[in-house]
């Protein structure tokens, strides 16, 4: 897809990448938006599209659209319709990203920047990115990393696809069947 | 009919909530919401949810909290539901704990997120929920809280 010089220099893609950041419904993320729109202050990269959800905040970039909430019916457009999603570390977006196997990039909030109350994201993303390769980025760098592995067209896969239900559906009805 | 009041936070819990629709659609189900910010009520899918309530959490005003607390008391005394199930998060600790003042059956579902330890509404709602189930299995305790899978 192009060395990373040639991407600096300014590189036709020849396809739409259409980009959309999800930082959730309860608190901002404005971090994860400074270092994706960094990313894209670096790297000259023509036809990407990006959208961002950004929450209570008052983030702002000529190169990224955003808005504060979506409605669910607005997030699946689109969710559905990107190439890419970056996302923070939220169950919702997870459980999401992984249904649809969408190529993805996560970032946990960390509480010591008061992006939430506890640490619980980093331990949950830590999670999934051992059990079954989920693409996490601790830091900027890290981002910037899988970004580039994004346009080269070499994001990594999942790579653990278990797909027996769970139980815990089974196990729920019947203890209000039963009970 | 059984008749069970489901209860999540927008969000997250939301999501693991609405995955176990497949099970409470076989039952007489009603689910609550709530929210944090006039902007997300707007948002809430009222076909879904019948009621929504204005969100509380650790951080939140006194007011809020009591708000909600009679929020729920009220839906619980209208409604008469036979379970309370929730994935919290706040609000669902005070849905769990009036459910055992109406000698309703409950069951706390601890969130999927929280994958280290068990949350703080979980130890909060274990004297009084009949089920607290935890999504990760090395959190299980014997007799008191329990591994039945995970959501996802």
């Amino acid at each position: 897809m192009g060395t990373s010089s040639s991407k600096k220099q300014g590189i036709f893609l020849g396809k739409n990448h259409i980009i959309f950041i999800s930082v959730g419904q309860q608190l901002p993320f404005d971090r994860l938006l400074i270092l994706v729109d960094n990313y894209f202050k670096n790297n000259q990269i023509f036809n990407v599209e990006i959208f961002a959800q950004i929450g209570n905040s008052s983030f702002f970039s000529p190169n990224i659209r955003t808005k504060k909430y979506i409605s669910e019916m607005e997030f699946i457009e689109h969710f559905k319709k990107s190439n890419l999603i970056i996302s923070h570390g939220g169950m919702g977006n997870i459980i999401k990203i992984l249904e649809d196997n969408k190529s993805a990039i996560l970032m946990p909030r960390i509480a010591e920047n008061n992006e939430h109350r506890n640490n619980h994201q980093i331990s949950t993303l830590n999670y999934y990115k051992q059990d079954i390769g989920l693409n996490v980025a601790f830091n900027e760098s890290e981002l910037h990393e899988l970004l580039d592995n994004y346009f080269n067209g070499n994001l990594p896969d999942l790579f653990n696809t278990n797909k027996t239900e769970s139980l815990i559906f089974k196990n729920i009805e019947n203890y209000i069947v039963n009970v | 009919m059984i008749k069970i009041i489901a209860y999540s936070s927008i969000g997250g819990h939301s999501v693991q909530l609405l995955k176990l629709d497949k099970i409470l659609r076989k039952f007489d189900t009603i689910y609550i919401t709530s929210y944090l910010t006039e902007e997300q009520k707007k948002l809430i899918d009222s076909k879904r949810f019948k009621y929504s309530l204005k969100d509380f959490s650790r951080n939140s005003n006194l007011l809020n909290f009591f708000w909600c607390l009679f929020s729920l008391y009220s839906i619980l005394k209208k409604e008469n539901p036979d379970f309370i199930i929730t994935t919290g998060a706040a609000p669902g600790v005070l849905a769990i704990i009036l459910g055992k003042l109406l000698r309703k059956k409950t069951i706390w579902i601890d969130s999927i997120a929280n994958s280290e330890k068990l949350s703080l509404s979980a130890k909060i709602v274990l004297p009084f929920s009949n089920i607290v189930l935890t999504q990760w299995e090395h959190l299980q305790v014997k007799n008191k809280v329990f591994f039945w899978g995970k959501i996802i």
